[in-house]
């Protein structure tokens, strides 16, 4: 055998780490126990490479130091997207997605609002909510005040507080303020990227268009099955001088797929239109939506830019596999649970469905406790990396207008049948079968499946 | 990076931090602080600053957690964060840096690495080599030379981690032993 190369005596000392190659390691070796010029090559290659793996030993410097700092430094980047205090809704990064949410729950609600007036038009023409859809069913915009109060906290309290712009047919805008300063802009154009400017953090992120939204426009249809009657007359009270008469309903009866809740309007006996709305989520807190503007101008509420030197913090695009792996887990955590049955919804609410599932599998609830390390079991383990799988799906119902969901009526006995589709940039369709089987396929063959 | 089977994956501790857990962001910090330190030792010799960087690039990590697309790729995102941290760091602190950078310069006030020289010259070279090299061996060399965890996060085989981690040593070697050509001298 001859002499060793650099890496070849480079090779006897990782081989003993990663243990590859056992054959020629043995013959290398034997080699340089009879030659004395690479058993000196060797030393000095085991110093060089001592060298590389003292030189990241300083890297521990400071570790716990370091670690007690980072750790101190979370609270304030928490703060900035929530109110501390308890855990709820508003709190942590899932707070800040938890609430966007909840603030397009309260704009939901403002058109369910004007849904309900509607569908009570018809129901009965003669009373004075009917009289106010027909002004309602005129709005094409309107601008509102929202904010946010914890749950058990005095409505005085509130945390959170922002403008909510919303036109026809479906675009919004939601301003969030900390101590009176805008803090967060984020735009959503229907079929137009949108956008989200961190002036905090001086950032921004570009978002795609919204075709499906959590939109307003979208509850129109659950309407139609809705019976039109309040759960209950709420007694008359002073909104900002105005003597109103309110009423309550349970949010699920005018939207099953959305969460439990109470919905609370009391509307303007003058002019018919809302002049307060309340949203009650059990454990999260009520947003508040007050201070109406109706059909005003909008021209000036979608067409901010990044401002200049703010730096882009747009996510790449997540590959169809990553995508539809975390959809099958989640799927499969669900219907593990939940009595073998997938969220039975047209439109999925990721935190929605996550409550349902953690609830099933006697866990706490997901966005309100963070995990104790006794906590931490096969079923939380399991249960929640689901919730990315359910952001997931609804991300891609909201931006892709070829979306379909369709757990209400498949299950994992439904082999063949389509449970959830969207189309793909090659115009194929991602299909992910009853089984959680995933395909992609033309839309021919999509149609052929889904006569099924 | 643990490599104790029984704790959670990086996928678990991300979730747990979403879900307002920031103890599982502080194992995340245990698993590749570390890393992240020999990555920005790249922008700068002062090892207050080098502290500063990582604290940066975790709290950037940490903000931006909810459009982590693939959790159980924390580790590579990460490294990422920490890279873009020193090229912004070089593009508004070249001057400052080359002053740093000087071994003349004169700033005993700053609070100096053990042993800079060394540590310096020696990470320095591994900042040389090709990106999936550089990490292979910061990685390798951070986990006690475990190849399993070092080829998870390079997302690779173990026979390719091997051919990589080869590769590197080799050149490292090599440079290693031409003394004249110290910081700011490509080999």
């Amino acid at each position: 055998m001859n002499c060793l190369s650099i890496e070849q005596l480079v090779s006897l000392i990782i081989d003993d780490a990663v243990a590859t190659q056992p054959d020629k390691r043995a013959a290398a070796r034997e080699h340089v126990r009879h030659c004395l010029v690479c058993a000196a090559g060797l030393r000095e290659v085991e110093e060089d490479l001592g060298r590389v793996a003292r030189a990241h030993a300083w890297c521990d410097t400071d570790h716990e130091a370091g670690r007690r700092r980072m750790l101190a430094a979370l609270p304030s980047l928490e703060a900035r997207r929530s109110a501390p205090a308890k855990e709820n809704c508003f709190r942590g990064i899932r707070g800040a997605r938890i609430m966007h949410r909840m603030w397009l729950s309260s704009a939901a609600a403002i058109l369910v609002v004007m849904g309900l007036f509607l569908v009570w038009q018809s129901a009965a023409s003669d009373s004075a909510l009917a009289q106010t859809a027909k002004a309602l069913g005129k709005v094409t915009s309107y601008r509102c005040r929202v904010a946010g109060v914890e749950a058990g906290a005095d409505k005085d309290t509130e945390q959170q507080v922002g403008v909510w712009y919303w036109a026809a047919p479906g675009s919004y805008r939601m301003d969030l303020h900390e101590e009176g300063k805008l803090v967060r802009v984020s735009i959503a154009i229907r079929g137009k990227p949108g956008l989200e400017i961190d002036h905090k953090y001086q950032t921004y992120q570009r978002a795609e268009p919204v075709h499906q939204p959590d939109s307003p426009v979208e509850l129109f249809h659950e309407l139609a099955k809705f019976a039109g009657k309040a759960d209950r007359e709420l007694p008359e009270r002073e909104i900002k001088g105005t003597a109103a008469r309110g009423f309550e309903i349970a949010l699920d009866k005018i939207d099953p797929d959305r969460d439990e809740g109470t919905l609370r309007v009391w509307p303007d006996p003058q002019t018919k239109l809302p002049l307060r709305v309340e949203l009650d989520i059990p454990d999260s807190g009520t947003m508040i939506l007050d201070d109406f503007a109706w059909n005003v101008a909008t021209d000036k509420w979608f067409g901010a830019g990044p401002p200049a030197k703010y730096h882009d913090e747009t996510p790449g695009p997540a590959s169809v596999e990553e995508q539809t792996e975390q959809i099958v887990r989640a799927l499969k955590a669900y219907a593990k649970y939940c009595d073998g049955k997938y969220p039975q919804v047209r439109m999925m609410y990721g935190d929605v469905s996550c409550r349902r599932l953690f609830k099933a599998a006697g866990l706490s609830n997901p966005h309100n406790v963070a995990p104790r390390e006794e906590q931490l079991t096969a079923e939380y383990a399991e249960c929640s990396p689901a919730r990315l799988g359910f952001a997931v799906i609804n991300t891609i119902q909201r931006h892709n207008p070829d979306a379909a969901y369709y757990g209400k009526t498949v299950g994992p006995n439904d082999k063949d049948k389509v449970l959830f589709r969207w189309k793909l940039a090659d115009g194929q369709y991602q299909v992910i079968f009853g089984d959680l089987r995933a395909e992609s396929v033309t839309a021919k063959k999509l149609q052929e499946h889904e006569k099924r | 990076m643990d490599d104790r089977c029984d704790l959670p994956d990086d996928a678990n501790l991300v979730v747990q931090t979403l879900a307002g857990n920031r103890e599982a962001f502080g194992r995340l910090y245990d698993r590749y602080a570390r890393l992240v330190r020999a990555v920005v030792l790249g922008a700068s010799r002062d090892a207050q600053l080098i502290q500063d960087f990582t604290q940066d690039v975790f709290l950037r990590a940490f903000r931006q957690l909810a459009t982590l697309r693939e959790p159980k790729r924390f580790g590579p995102w990460i490294v990422g964060i920490a890279r873009r941290v020193v090229r912004e760091c070089w593009r508004s602190r070249r001057a400052e840096l080359s002053a740093e950078l000087d071994p003349t310069a004169n700033d005993d006030t700053t609070a100096r690495l053990d042993n800079a020289d060394e540590v310096e010259h020696v990470l320095r070279l591994v900042s040389r080599l090709p990106e999936q090299e550089r990490l292979a061996i910061h990685l390798f060399y951070l986990t006690e030379r475990n190849a399993d965890e070092t080829a998870k996060v390079l997302n690779l085989s173990r026979s390719g981690t091997y051919a990589i981690l080869k590769r590197a040593c080799a050149r490292l070697t090599r440079w290693l032993r031409v003394p004249q050509q110290g910081p700011g001298v490509r080999p």
